[in-house]
């Protein structure tokens, strides 16, 4: 029970994986696969997000140098905290990117509708043989 | 099939309860996180140290206090680069995509939007400027504390989305033309390719910011932190709120794709449909 509770986190990006992976295999629908694909990156947002948080870390020099955000830290937080950059960075990319992806399949889904008349993966048959 | 999910389930919690817990400082990589007066010149001899080189050279190397932002417009420069160039792409891709032939005339309808209800159209007539003014500021704001140009041209990109959801796509369009956004949708990677090449026309490399003598920097820590990054952020706030604009405005003015050889297959069904007569989605 105390390891869940360190770990709360990635249960939970876990858990919103296999609700991703599940609706991606099992949903007959393209719209829901899109949703389910948007979960499943979510997740991993979390997983990462989570990995990159330090507690008990110092305030850097850099931003020690700096009155406007120490004053504005130390009035928010009221302690010294801060995280590693690198994975809040990658992360930024993969948004825009999960964003670059919905935004294109969500073209061709209106083209597949125009198109079929239905969204249902199981009648859209156009492949022959 | 559930079982199949369960079992999967299961074993990935297995494994994930097995990292050590979040935030412990005593991992490897966070090694170096305890000791904060460590040179910064120390911390590259070390392996495993990028992020705390990130966190503590933020300010002598790009001039930013926000470590998040030195490290995806100045660190990692060409990674952010291609990334606005992918954004600009997708929004080349989804617009070819959707656009067909033009419309014959019986098919158009005027979208009347929800304008109809009079609560929700004074309420986002008197949210829209304040979305704007807060896009700015997150905009703005994005070298010394959290924010930047993406998340800030978002939300510009919703205030104005929001207008023309609400009111009509004219009434949206007569705000913000999309001639208008088309010209500013290749700012971002236009921008930073401009500030890239600053450097090289001085005899500097691609994307040396702050390395580059004889240009105003800005004062570390205020607002105007370092003009390299405060032009790139403009770039790409701007070039992402039209995009995402833009992109909206593709899909409410979608029209029918149509095969120049019509076989059975290729007729579109909106004739026998359910999504004849309503709708602007059409």
């Amino acid at each position: 029970m105390k390891a869940i509770l360190s770990n709360i986190d990635y249960v939970v990006s876990v858990i919103l994986f296999t609700i991703g992976l599940y609706g991606l295999v099992f949903k007959h629908n393209v719209f829901k696969k899109l949703l389910a694909l948007n979960i499943l990156e979510t997740s991993v947002y979390l997983f990462y997000i989570a990995l990159g948080d330090v507690r008990l870390g110092r305030i850097t020099t850099s931003w020690a140098k700096s009155p406007y955000v120490k004053d504005a830290l130390a009035a928010w937080t009221g302690k010294e905290i801060m995280v590693n950059p690198i994975p809040t960075g990658l992360i930024l990319t993969a948004i825009v990117v999960c964003v670059c992806i919905t935004a294109f399949s969500l073209s061709l889904v209106v083209k597949l509708y125009q198109y079929f008349g239905t969204l249902d993966t199981r009648k859209i048959t156009a492949l022959k043989g | 099939m559930f079982l199949m999910f369960f079992v999967f389930l299961l074993l990935t919690i297995i494994v994930v309860l097995q990292l050590p817990p979040i935030g412990d400082p005593h991992v490897p990589p966070y090694a170096g996180y305890l000791s904060p007066d460590t040179p910064v010149d120390e911390i590259t001899k070390q392996s495993n140290a990028v992020g705390l080189y990130y966190n503590r050279g933020a300010i002598r190397d790009c001039g930013s206090p926000s470590a998040i932002t030195a490290m995806i417009l100045d660190f990692r420069g060409y990674d952010t680069l291609y990334e606005t160039t992918v954004i600009f792409l997708a929004m080349i891709a989804a617009l070819s995509v959707l656009v067909g032939k033009p419309r014959k005339k019986e098919y158009h309808e005027p979208w009347i939007g929800l304008v109809r209800y009079t609560v929700v159209g004074t309420v986002i007539k008197k949210i829209v400027p304040f979305m704007v003014m807060y896009g700015l500021y997150v905009i703005f704001h994005g070298e010394v504390s959290p924010g930047g140009g993406f998340q800030g041209g978002v939300i510009l990109g919703a205030s104005f989305v929001l207008y023309a959801l609400i009111f009509s796509y004219e009434e949206g369009e007569k705000k913000m033309p999309s001639d208008a956004l088309r010209i500013v949708n290749a700012l971002g990677p236009f921008m930073y390719a401009f500030v890239g090449l600053v450097g090289v026309v001085t005899g500097y490399t691609f994307l040396a910011n702050k390395v580059i003598k004889g240009i105003p920097h800005g004062i570390e820590g205020t607002l105007f932190s370092s003009l390299p990054l405060l032009l790139i952020e403009l770039g790409i706030g701007f070039g992402v709120g039209s995009i995402i604009t833009h992109v909206f405005y593709g899909y409410v003015t979608e029209r029918p794709f149509t095969l120049d050889s019509p076989s059975p297959q290729s007729s579109p069904s909106r004739g026998e449909g359910k999504d004849e007569g309503g709708g602007p989605y059409r």
